[in-house]
């Protein structure tokens, strides 16, 4: 013997198209006559704002500079996601304090999965053979993110576009 | 050769895209279209034109896998899997916003109603009790005063205080997906095709269940508010097994119940809202 579900109305009828959004509870004669029209929203709906970013058409070269990931190596123990946004997780933070002391700032790579501790080496022994300098940094673990002082924002991102990420 | 690459690309997502149908449903207001879903991809990772990918990252981006099960009695019928999004149920374990999902359940709703009165409020009089000088006494005002046994409490608690606070919107997204994948990975989540059962006594259903090994408490997660009569009626004389609707499902049940048993129309509605959160770019004030 099945369970009888009588009516299954949806909590909130935006998620659920396909149920009627005002289903009939009552006898039929309370209700007015109702014609239902059929319409194409088709020129409506080409203008309503994209909510999330489409990865753009496949290309050999893009006018912008933007360059798709191509895909790391098998050996590769680490993997740098792209944002929403499909650009790589590489930012410049410039923190002002004020106070003598002055600011602070720093490249921050997020979105990192796999062997953090070995991105943080193959980086570091990157940065520091560019610049002949100690590069300073901070991994942090539990949220995957990494931290280089000062910019090395668009040296990181041909890196890893090398990389395949 | 640059061709090539970007064909192979081509079939290799539309495999990845088959595959991951299952597992996804589109956000809404948004064109269906008839090339490839780039959308769907996108979420799990693989881009177009990633054509290769290491068995590592396959192991970190490929969906989980997951049996549907039922709630009757086991049949040796074939059983179906249901594929699970990996940024949902594989997400890395963020055991300190767990802490602050629960820390918030329980804190938001808690009011102190901790109150010391302060010196004027005390009942006792005003009267000098003693005269300033020739007593060889200190000199005191009122027996109100701080120093006093029975007097004021000089910056004690003032007054009913609200402990209500909001956490912010990717905390409680990652609670969640933090949360559902633990469950997933200490082998605690199962899936249901829906929560029909086949019993009527609740010591029986209580049987079935812990013949599965089903855990102690269990929390049934199913997508309407509109639960099936059977099992209403049998969860609602066992206190320790409990129905909920998807939009209130949160860490501190999932934590509090031992097993968590979700519905496919559940799973497909979380990875829906997850996903959406997750991807979108018009989060003004979250």
């Amino acid at each position: 013997m099945t369970d009888k579900i009588k009516t299954k109305i949806p909590w909130n009828p935006y998620f659920n198209p396909k149920l009627p959004l005002n289903p009939t509870v009552g006898p039929s004669e309370l209700y007015t006559n109702v014609e239902e029209v059929k319409v194409d929203w088709k020129n409506i709906e080409r203008l309503f704002p994209q909510q999330t970013v489409p990865i753009p058409p496949v290309k050999e070269t893009y006018p912008s500079g933007w360059v798709p990931p191509k895909g790391s190596s098998l050996d590769c123990p680490y993997h740098v996601k792209r944002s929403r946004n499909h650009m790589l997780p590489v930012y410049f933070v410039n923190r002002t304090v004020k106070t003598q002391r002055g600011g602070w700032s720093y490249t921050q790579i997020l979105h990192i999965e796999g062997d953090i501790w070995a991105l943080e080496k193959d980086l570091k022994d990157y940065l520091e053979e560019y610049h002949q300098q100690f590069v300073p940094s901070q991994v942090h673990e539990l949220s995957r993110w990494i931290r280089f002082k000062e910019d090395h924002v668009n040296i990181i991102n041909s890196w890893l576009i090398e990389k395949g990420f | 050769m640059a061709r090539n690459i970007f064909e192979k690309s081509r079939t290799i997502l539309q495999k990845a895209s088959q595959l991951i149908e299952n597992t996804m449903i589109r956000p809404l207001n948004r064109k269906v279209s008839t090339q490839i879903d780039n959308q769907q991809a996108s979420s799990v990772g693989i881009h177009p034109a990633a054509f290769e990918l290491a068995s590592w990252q396959k192991s970190v981006l490929s969906p989980r896998e997951a049996w549907i099960e039922s709630l009757k009695a086991e049949n040796s019928e074939e059983k179906r899997i249901q594929l699970l999004n990996p940024t949902v149920f594989a997400h890395y374990p963020r055991i300190d916003l767990l802490f602050k999902n629960v820390r918030w359940q329980k804190l938001y709703k808690h009011v102190s109603y901790a109150n010391a009165p302060v010196r004027h409020e005390i009942s006792r009089s005003l009267k000098k009790p003693w005269p300033q000088k020739g007593m060889g006494k200190a000199r005191h005002g009122d027996r109100r005063s701080p120093i006093w046994i029975g007097g004021a409490k000089a910056h004690g608690p003032r007054g009913p205080k609200t402990y209500y606070h909001e956490l912010s919107f990717m905390v409680r997204l990652k609670g969640l997906s933090t949360a559902l994948s633990m469950k997933l990975a200490q082998d605690d989540l199962h899936i249901v095709e829906n929560l029909d059962i086949d019993v009527d006594d609740p010591k029986a259903f209580e049987e079935v269940l812990d013949s599965r090994l089903w855990g102690p408490s269990v929390l049934f997660v199913d997508d309407t508010d509109f639960m099936p009569e059977r099992i209403s009626l049998v969860t609602d004389k066992i206190p320790h097994y409990n129905l909920m609707p998807v939009y209130g499902l949160n860490v501190y049940s999932m934590l509090k119940h031992t097993t968590l048993v979700l519905t496919v129309d559940a799973v497909k509605r979380i990875e829906e809202r997850m996903l959406y959160h997750l991807n979108r770019t018009n989060m003004p004030n979250v």
